[in-house]
């Protein structure tokens, strides 16, 4: 065996500097999808859910009957139980999607307690545990795996801090490849370099170049780098142009591209980062009870956040129904009264008139009347701020036009 | 524009042929072709590879998906891809990609019972169809069948542990996963033509010339110890890297060499995976690219494709 000093994390992948097509532009980089097909980057991920129950048999406090919940599959009216065994849990090798119960765990009266996979999550059953623990309580935990291949917007990084995002997955054909047939993993911009000072990866490339060559370890550390001088005799040496350049031909054309590109191995690692972890969309969903605005939490179906920049585009650009669509429409419309005649808040309320009948409906409570009272629409966050003023003694007054 | 005829006559000369290697020259054509057959033969030559895999038992350290794909990548012997049907287009079956048209079977079961690692390979995979197996399988040509030759590791099985499952291999090309490619290693680069300037060569001191020499990383130039001159030792040694154009310029001495690049004249080296022998990879390659022509041609042979296509329409219907 190899000896190994320490564990790696990561891959050496062949990193071209070139410009592919403008898909690596801001630091995104391009990556080989047959590269990617073969097993590259492939990461395994785990997570676990866990469950309690009390201990029928434990000594102690005894329950009633009807509340003692167990584990076990029953119908369930929160999510799909077509993965469960009777003893409610999946088999191991289930593939449990999104809205899918994990565990089922179920109350003898019935009452259902089942954990349900949230919608941004799903996987394979990779082990299921049922013990228990020394405060007398049964606990069962189901582990469910994901392998995910990098897919566009995943975050990969060198050892110099160079990170980018995937731009763009191109296949094997389209890369520029040289007289060996060598054909980049990953094609990443010039324009990282200039101005973060980052050599380190250049002379990485280079001598990885040369080892890969030669087979011989070498300690890279600041204060042990062979020197320039070694790195490129290294590779002149091996048959390779001194600077680590070489001569390519556009994969598309088959024409020798007309500059030589900086090519080599360099040891880049997969952030946690992951584009499938961060993915938003909605068009309606969950509110905040207290605001009516939609709520931000990814897990919960939330919405996305237009805030200040995105506002002042929209002024900038003079787009006002589109601005209040956004800001009042899709998030918190809601509509208060007005009464005329005082500018106060007219609540609705139900009120005793003439002849016993009960009728419900806006009344200002200042005027004692229902003259005059005007509907407006309204943010409910400002009708909300409006009310808890007023429970503090504070009344906003509104003057209010008819249009 | 009536008349113009671009047809070409490229020739071919083989250097060397192997099982899975081949190195050839293509003249008298234009980048245009070669990198169309190079494209070709890296993404659109069909070979089989496993598609589908139903695991049975699977005790071993890796999971599921893992023993999956490294079962795709297993290169399986493809001669017969180009007579096979493509699951997604087999009637026999309703795309259904488990009937004999399109379609293999394989079957692995291993269990490790003593204190040794059990190495599954992809020898132990067993196929329902002797014309698709794995590459390494031994072959009856060679009669080699040594120790040496254990095939492709699939996973490692401690005491106790077992693996069992059903594959199905599918016809399919590159272009849709890398596991179809039957291509290695495909690459051409454009035959040098190199002059010496001999008299200004000749200005150079011995001392000058062994550097100039010495400068390109491949050994392009040589010496000849008698006549001390500067010779081209290998031509196609040069990777149009530039490295001795920029020593001459350093030298002082621009226009010692020339070095230009023949457009109409290409060196191919071929490596496949085994899956199909590098010669068959190449004569498959020109008949799809041909298939494809066919496709262009008969959807241009229409009134409107004229203007569509223009002069190139004119020149596919053979004007
Ligand atoms: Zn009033
Ligand atoms: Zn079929």
């Amino acid at each position: 065996m190899l000896p190994r000093p320490e564990f790696f994390n990561g891959q050496c992948a062949i990193v071209a500097v070139n410009v592919h097509l403008g898909y690596n532009q801001e630091d995104s980089l391009v990556m080989n999808r047959a590269s990617l097909e073969r097993g590259m980057f492939r990461t395994e991920h785990v997570r676990s859910y866990k469950a309690e129950v009390e201990n029928p048999e434990a000594p102690g406090k005894k329950q009633k009957i009807d509340d003692l919940v167990s584990f076990g599959k029953t119908q369930s009216k929160i999510g799909r139980v077509d993965s469960l065994e009777d003893d409610g849990f999946p088999y191991v090798g289930a593939n449990l999607q999104t809205g899918d119960i994990v565990i089922g765990k179920h109350a003898a009266s019935g009452v259902d307690h089942s954990i349900k996979l949230k919608h941004t999550e799903r996987g394979m059953v990779q082990k299921v545990v049922l013990s228990s623990n020394d405060e007398g309580k049964n606990f069962a935990v189901v582990s469910l795996r994901q392998v995910r291949s990098p897919c566009l917007g995943d975050k990969f990084s060198s050892m110099h801090g160079q990170k980018g995002v995937l731009g763009f997955l191109e296949s094997q054909e389209n890369f520029p490849f040289t007289k060996q047939g060598i054909v980049p993993d990953i094609v990443i911009n010039p324009h990282a370099f200039p101005s973060r000072q980052t050599p380190g990866q250049l002379l990485e490339a280079a001598l990885g170049k040369g080892i890969a060559l030669g087979g011989a370890l070498k300690y890279a550390t600041p204060f042990s780098t062979p020197s320039v001088e070694d790195i490129t005799a290294q590779l002149h040496r091996l048959g390779f142009s001194r600077w680590g350049d070489e001569r390519v031909y556009d994969g598309r054309t088959g024409e020798k591209v007309h500059s030589l590109i900086f090519m080599g191995p360099t040891f880049y690692q997969r952030l946690t980062h992951m584009s499938e972890d961060k993915v938003k969309f909605r068009n309606t969903g969950p509110v905040h009870p207290l605001t009516r605005q939609p709520v931000a939490d990814r897990k919960r179906f939330g919405g996305i956040k237009f805030g200040e920049m995105e506002r002042d585009c929209l002024i900038a650009h003079g787009a006002a129904a589109n601005l209040h669509e956004r800001l009042f429409t899709l998030s918190d419309s809601s509509q208060m009264h007005i009464c005329r005649k005082c500018n106060n808040v007219a609540n609705v309320i139900q009120r005793a008139v003439l002849g016993g009948r009960k009728i419900r409906g806006p009344y200002c409570r200042f005027c004692e009347s229902v003259e005059d009272v005007v509907r407006v629409n309204v943010p409910y966050g400002a009708k909300l701020l409006c009310q808890e003023l007023f429970s503090m003694g504070i009344s906003l007054k509104f003057d209010t036009e008819l249009c | 524009m009536e008349g113009v005829s671009y047809q070409r006559f490229p020739k071919i000369k083989i250097r060397t042929v192997r099982d899975d290697f081949m190195k050839f020259e293509l003249r008298e054509t234009d980048a245009s072709i070669a990198n169309a057959l190079r494209r070709v033969m890296i993404a659109e030559v069909p070979t089989i590879a496993i598609d589908l895999v139903e695991i049975e038992v699977n005790s071993s350290v890796l999971n599921d998906e893992f023993i999956a794909h490294r079962l795709g990548l297993i290169p399986l012997t493809s001669e017969r891809a180009m007579a096979m049907r493509f699951s997604r287009d087999c009637d026999a079956c309703d795309g259904d990609g488990q009937c004999e048209y399109c379609s293999v079977e394989f079957h692995l079961r291993a269990k490790c019972i003593n204190d040794q690692t059990l190495d599954v390979t992809s020898k132990d995979l067993y196929s329902s169809d002797h014309t698709v197996v794995p590459v390494d399988f031994p072959d009856s040509s060679t009669g080699l069948d040594n120790a040496d030759n254990r095939g492709i590791i699939i996973v490692k099985l401690r005491r106790g542990q077992e693996l069992g499952l059903r594959a199905i291999a599918r016809k399919g090309i590159g272009k849709d996963h890398a596991k179809w490619s039957p291509a290695a290693t495909v690459t051409f680069m454009y035959e040098p033509e190199i002059y010496i300037n001999e008299e200004l060569m000749e200005t150079l001191t011995l001392e000058e010339k062994k550097e100039f020499v010495e400068s390109s990383p491949t050994k392009v130039f040589d010496i000849n110890a008698n006549t001390q001159q500067v010779y081209i030792y290998d031509a196609e040694a040069y990777t149009y890297d530039d490295e001795v154009l920029k020593k001459a310029e350093a030298m002082g001495k621009p226009g010692l060499v020339e070095i230009h690049a023949k457009e109409d004249s290409f060196i191919f080296t071929v490596e496949t995976t085994g899956a199909i022998k590098a010669s068959q990879l190449f004569l498959n390659a020109i008949e799809i690219l041909k298939q494809k022509l066919d496709a262009v041609r008969l959807s241009a042979d229409t009134v409107e494709a004229d203007e569509q296509f223009g002069e190139l329409g004119a020149h596919m219907r053979g004007g």
